[in-house]
C-alpha cells in the first residue's frame, strides 16, 4: 500500500533536511553530513519502492496528489509520476546521494554546501513530478537558484564568472519558458470547470486555439520559449558557455550535479511540455534541433580531445552525449525517443561515476591534469579499474550502460536522418578517442616522478563507485530495465507528434 | 447655514480616519517639545505611530466609503496602503537612535501627507497630500543633517507639475472629484486623443518628482536611517493615486492612448531603475536605486485596463516589495555580522528578485498572466526584462554578503529595537507572499 502523500514526502524531505542542516552548528560537521546523507537516502529508497509498483503500461499519471493551492490564480498542488518521470527521479535521488558522499571532503562552508545540494535535489524532484505548470516552474526555479549559489559560493574567480553567466542565461530561459506556459494556460480547458488551467496534460481549448493559438507563428514562438528555458540546462550549443568554467572552478560534486541531474530537467521539459503541447512546432523545429544535436555531439567530442584537465574533458564528453540524446529526441521515432530516455538515465549514472572517480584523483594530488598523471593501475588498482569501467561506458562499449541507448538513438536516426546518425556516431568515435587517451595517460605507464605514493581506495569512495558500477553494468546487460518503463509514454509521444 | 445641517452635509466619519488624526496630533505634540530634548520627541512620535497603527488594524471596511466630506476615499486599497505606510514609519523611527529623534515629527508630517495622498478622492486632497509629503521629506533630510537645496528645488518643481496636471485633469473632466472627472473625460468624444495622456503624464511625473526627489543620493552616511521609509512609502502612494484616477477605466476613444503612457513611464522606470541599480556597489545604495524599478513594474501593470487583474497584481506586488525592501534595508544597517541577519536578508532579497515561493513572485506571475491574456506583449517583454535585471540586482549583494566581503559604507548607530521590528516586517511580507494573508482582496 502506497500512502497518498508519498510524492510530497519525497519532495519535501530534502527541504526539511536542508533546514535541519542549516540549523545545526557549523562546527558539528559530522552531524551535518550525516543528516544530509540520511535525508538524501530516504527519498531514494522510497522512489525505488515506487518504481517497483509503477505500472509502465498505464499512460495516466500514478500516485497522484491533487489539491487546490491558490484558486484565485488557478494554481494547483498537483503531483504524479509516469514511466518518463519516475526513472529520472530515481536517478536524481541516487546520484544526489552519491554527490553528497563525493563532497565529503568539502570543508569550507560544508553546512551551506550540503543544505544547497538538498534544496537542489528537492527542486529537481519537485519539477519532475509536478503536474501543474506553475508548480513545475516553481520547483524549476528553486533548482536553478540553488545551483547558482553552489557555483558562485564554492567556485573561485572563474566560478563567479560561470555563476554570473549561468544566472543570466538560466533566468532568461526560465522567464521565456514562464511566458510560454502562461500563454498556454490561457488557452486550456479544465475538464471539470471549463476554465483555464495549468494542469498537465494541457488540453488546449479549441475555440481559443483557432483564434490565437492556431497561428503557426504563435505556436512556434511558444515552443521557442520552452526550448530556450530547457536549452540552457540541456545544454544546447551555444548556450553551454557556462559549463566549461563551472567544471574547472568548483568542487567536482557541483559539476556532477549540474551535468547529471540538472541537465535532465532540460530534456524533461522538452519531453513533458514542448513536444506534447506543441507537436507541430516541434516538428517544424526538428531539422534545426537535429543540427544542434549533431553539432554538440561532434563539438563536445573534439573539445574533450583537446583538453588536459579531466574535469573539463568530462564536461565536453557530457555535452557530446547530450547532443546524441537530443538527436534521439528529435528523430521523433519510438526508437529514438526510448533510446534518448535510456541515454539520459545511463548518462546520469556513468558521469556520476566519472566525476566521483575524478574527485578521488583531485583529492589525492590536488590537480586533474591528465599529462601529469600516470601509473594509477600500479598505485591504486581498484580506483583504476573502476575509472576504466566508467570511461569504457562513456565511449559506448557494448555491455555497459550507454551502449543500448546510443544504439537505439542511432538506429532511430538512421531511418529518417542518416546524416544525424553519422554525426552521432562520430561523437561516439571521438568519445572512444578521448576516453582511451585518459586511460593511457592516467591509468597506464609509470607513475610520474613527482607523484609519490597514491593512497588506495577508501571506504567512502568504494561506497560511491561500486554501487554505481553495478548499476552501469546492470543497465548495460539488461537495458529493458529502463526501456520498458519508458516505452508506453514514448509511444504515446510519437502518436501525438504524428511520427 | 445651521452647523448641524453643515455636519450632516459633510460626512466626516471620524472613526474611519482616526489613525491620521492621531498621527497629526502626535506630530504637533512632538513639535511642541523642545528641540534640545530629542529623546522625548522620539518617544512621542513612536507612541503616536504605534497607536495609529493599532487603530489602522482591521476590521476593515468591506465597501468603499467617503470621509471628511467628499475628500477621502476609504476602501481596501487605501486601508492596506495606510497600514503599510504606518508600519514603515514605525519601523524607521524605531530604528533611529533616540538621540536623533528631533527629525521624527517631520517624518510624521510626511506620513500624514502620504496617507492623504493614497486616500484622496478629490484634487484638493491630492495636492494637500503631495505638499505635505514633499515638505515633510525635505524637512526630515535637513533635520538629519543632509544637504537639501537641490532636493528642495526638485520637490517644488514636482509639486508645480502635479498641480498643473491635476488642474487640467479636473478642468477637462468638469469636476474636482477624481472619479467624476474620470467619467467626464470619458464622456467627451471630441477631446483630442493625446490630451488625456499628456495631462496624465504631467500629473504623474509631478507626483513622482515630489515624492521621489528626497530619494536623491548625496553620498550621505545617514541614508541608512531614512532609507527604509523613503524607499517604500512614496512608491505605494505613486501606485495608489493612478488607480484612483483611472480604475475602473471606461473603454472610450478619449482614453485609448492612456495605456501607452503607463507603458512608456513604467518601462522607462522599471528597466532604467534596475539598470541604474546595477551600477551601485554599496548594497544599501543598490536597494534604494532599485526602488524606482519596483515602481515601474507597478506602473507597467496599468498598461492593461480591462481586465483589471494586472493592476491589481501590480499593486499587490508593490505592497509586498516595499515591505520586504524596508526589512532588507534595515537588516543591512546593522553593523554586527550574524547568520540570522544574513538569513533574513537572503529571504528578503530572494523575495524581491521574485524567486518562488517568496514575497513578490505570485503577483509577478499573475501580472504576466494577465498581460499575456490581454495580448500586451510589449508590456510583458518589459516586465520580463525588468525581472531579469532585478534578479541580478538583488542576487549580487547576496553573494558578497555570504562570502563576507560586504562593501557597505559605515553607517550611523541604529537602535536594536528597529531590528526586532524589521524581522516582524519580513515575517509579514513572507506570510503575505505565501498567500497566508489575503493580499489579493486588499489590493483589489
Amino acid at each position: 500500500m502506497i500512502p497518498a502523500s508519498t510524492l510530497s514526502w519525497v519532495v519535501f524531505l530534502p527541504l526539511g533536511g536542508a533546514l535541519a542542516v542549516a540549523i545545526l552548528p557549523a562546527a558539528r560537521r559530522e552531524a551535518i553530513k550525516t543528516v544530509a546523507l540520511c535525508t538524501a537516502a530516504l527519498p531514494a529508497a522510497r522512489l525505488l519502492m515506487l518504481l517497483l509498483r509503477l505500472d509502465p503500461r498505464d499512460l495516466s499519471f500514478q500516485f497522484v496528489e491533487h489539491y487546490t493551492w491558490a484558486p484565485a490564480l488557478g494554481f494547483e498542488y498537483y503531483l504524479g509520476v509516469d514511466g518518463l518521470s519516475l526513472p529520472l527521479m530515481v536517478m536524481t535521488a541516487v546520484v544526489t546521494f552519491m554527490a553528497l558522499l563525493t563532497a565529503w571532503s568539502v570543508e569550507h562552508g560544508a553546512k551551506g554546501f550540503y543544505a544547497l545540494v538538498l534544496v537542489l535535489e528537492a527542486g529537481v524532484l519537485g519539477a519532475l513530478c509536478a503536474l501543474d505548470t506553475a508548480l513545475l516552474w516553481l520547483f524549476w526555479e528553486l533548482a536553478l537558484v540553488a545551483l547558482f549559489f553552489l557555483v558562485t559560493f564554492w567556485g573561485d574567480q572563474e566560478g563567479h564568472r560561470a555563476g554570473r553567466q549561468f544566472l543570466v542565461l538560466s533566468q532568461a530561459g526560465a522567464l521565456a519558458m514562464l511566458l510560454a506556459l502562461l500563454a498556454l494556460r490561457q488557452h486550456t480547458l479544465h475538464p471539470l470547470t471549463g476554465g483555464p488551467t495549468g494542469s498537465l496534460p494541457l488540453q488546449l481549448n479549441q475555440a481559443n486555439h483557432d483564434a490565437w493559438l492556431g497561428a503557426p507563428g504563435v505556436r512556434r514562438w511558444l515552443f521557442g520559449g520552452i526550448l530556450l528555458g530547457c536549452g540552457v540546462l540541456v545544454p544546447l550549443v551555444p548556450l553551454h558557455v557556462w559549463q566549461p568554467r563551472l567544471h574547472r572552478a568548483t568542487p567536482l560534486a557541483v559539476p556532477l550535479l549540474a551535468t547529471t541531474v540538472v541537465s535532465k530537467l532540460g530534456f524533461y521539459g522538452l519531453l513533458r511540455l514542448g513536444l506534447p503541447i506543441l507537436p507541430d512546432a516541434a516538428v517544424w523545429a526538428r531539422p534545426a534541433l537535429l543540427v544542434l544535436g549533431a553539432v554538440a555531439s561532434v563539438y563536445g567530442g573534439l573539445g574533450a580531445l583537446g583538453r588536459r584537465d579531466l574535469a573539463v574533458i568530462l564536461g565536453y564528453g557530457s555535452l557530446s552525449l547530450m547532443g546524441l540524446a537530443l538527436v534521439g529526441v528529435f528523430t521523433l521515432t519510438r526508437e529514438g525517443l526510448v533510446g534518448a530516455g535510456q541515454l539520459l538515465v545511463a548518462h546520469g549514472l556513468v558521469y556520476a561515476m566519472l566525476f566521483a572517480a575524478a574527485d578521488g584523483l583531485r583529492e589525492r594530488k590536488g590537480h586533474l591534469d591528465v599529462e601529469r598523471w600516470g601509473g594509477l593501475f600500479r598505485s591504486a588498482p581498484t580506483l583504476a579499474v573502476l575509472l576504466c569501467l566508467a570511461l569504457l561506458a562513456a565511449w559506448g562499449m557494448p555491455g555497459l550502460a550507454i551502449y543500448p541507448g546510443a544504439a537505439m538513438v542511432l538506429s532511430g536516426a538512421m531511418v529518417l536522418q542518416p546524416w544525424a546518425a553519422v554525426a552521432g556516431a562520430c561523437g561516439l568515435l571521438l568519445a572512444a578517442a578521448w576516453a582511451s587517451r585518459v586511460i593511457l595517460r592516467i591509468c597506464l605507464g609509470e607513475p610520474a616522478a613527482d607523484l609519490g605514493e597514491v593512497q588506495v581506495l577508501r571506504g567512502r569512495e568504494l561506497g560511491v563507485l561500486v554501487p554505481l558500477a553495478v548499476l552501469v553494468l546492470g543497465l548495460g546487460m539488461y537495458p529493458r530495465l529502463v526501456a520498458d518503463l519508458m516505452a508506453t509514454v514514448m509511444a504515446d509521444l510519437v502518436r501525438i507528434v504524428g511520427g | 447655514m445651521d452647523p448641524a445641517t453643515l455636519l450632516d452635509a459633510l460626512p466626516l466619519h471620524l472613526s474611519s480616519w482616526r489613525a491620521e488624526l492621531v498621527v497629526a496630533v502626535a506630530a504637533l505634540l512632538a513639535l511642541l517639545v523642545d528641540q534640545e530634548r530629542p529623546r522625548t520627541r522620539w518617544l512621542v512620535c513612536l507612541a503616536g505611530l504605534a497607536v495609529a497603527l493599532g487603530l489602522a488594524l482591521p476590521p476593515w471596511p468591506a465597501d468603499a466609503m467617503r470621509a471628511l466630506g467628499p475628500h477621502l476615499l476609504i476602501d481596501p486599497l487605501s486601508v492596506a496602503a495606510r497600514l503599510v505606510v504606518l508600519l514603515l514609519a514605525l519601523v524607521t523611527v524605531a530604528h533611529w537612535p533616540a538621540g536623533r529623534g528631533s527629525a521624527a515629527p517631520f517624518l510624521l508630517v510626511a506620513v500624514l501627507g502620504l496617507l492623504v495622498m493614497v486616500e484622496a478622492a478629490t484634487l484638493t486632497a491630492l495636492l494637500l497630500g503631495c505638499a505635505l509629503a514633499g515638505l515633510g521629506a525635505v524637512l526630515v533630510r535637513r533635520s538629519l543633517g543632509d544637504r537639501v537645496a537641490a532636493v528642495q528645488g526638485l520637490v517644488t518643481l514636482g509639486f508645480a507639475l502635479a498641480a498643473f496636471g491635476g488642474v487640467f485633469w479636473c478642468g477637462l473632466g468638469g469636476s474636482v472629484d477624481l472619479a467624476a472627472a474620470r467619467g467626464g473625460l470619458a464622456a467627451r468624444p471630441l477631446l483630442p486623443a493625446l490630451a488625456v495622456p499628456l495631462v496624465l503624464g504631467l500629473l504623474v511625473l509631478g507626483l513622482a518628482l515630489a515624492c521621489l526627489a528626497p530619494l536623491r543620493r548625496d553620498g550621505s552616511r545617514l541614508q541608512a536611517l531614512w532609507g527604509p521609509w523613503f524607499a517604500g512609502a512614496p512608491l505605494l502612494a505613486l501606485v495608489a493615486v493612478p488607480s484612483r484616477l483611472l480604475l475602473p477605466m471606461p473603454q472610450v476613444p478619449t482614453l485609448a492612448a492612456v495605456p501607452a503612457v503607463w507603458l512608456a513611464l513604467g518601462g522607462l522606470l522599471a528597466v532604467g531603475g534596475f539598470t541604474a541599480a546595477l551600477g551601485q556597489t554599496d548594497p544599501r545604495q543598490r536597494l534604494l536605486a532599485a526602488a524606482p524599478g519596483q515602481l515601474g513594474l507597478g506602473w507597467l501593470g496599468f498598461a492593461v485596463i480591462v481586465p483589471d487583474d494586472a493592476p491589481r497584481a501590480a499593486t499587490a506586488g508593490l505592497l509586498l516589495a516595499v515591505v520586504a525592501q524596508a526589512a532588507a534595508l534595515m537588516l543591512w544597517a546593522r553593523a554586527a555580522p550574524g547568520v540570522a541577519r544574513r538569513a533574513g536578508l537572503t529571504v528578503a532579497l530572494l523575495g524581491l528578485a521574485a524567486v518562488p515561493p517568496l514575497v513578490v513572485w505570485r503577483p509577478r506571475f499573475a501580472m504576466l498572466e494577465s498581460l499575456l491574456a490581454d495580448d500586451q506583449l510589449v508590456a510583458c517583454g518589459l516586465v520580463s526584462l525588468a525581472t531579469l535585471l532585478g534578479f541580478v540586482v538583488y542576487l549580487q549583494p547576496l553573494i558578497a554578503l555570504w562570502r563576507g566581503v560586504e562593501t557597505v559604507a559605515d553607517g550611523p548607530d541604529t537602535n536594536p529595537a528597529g531590528q526586532v521590528l524589521a524581522w516582524l516586517l519580513l515575517g509579514c511580507a513572507v506570510a503575505w507572499g505565501l498567500g497566508l494573508v489575503p493580499a489579493w482582496q486588499v489590493a483589489g
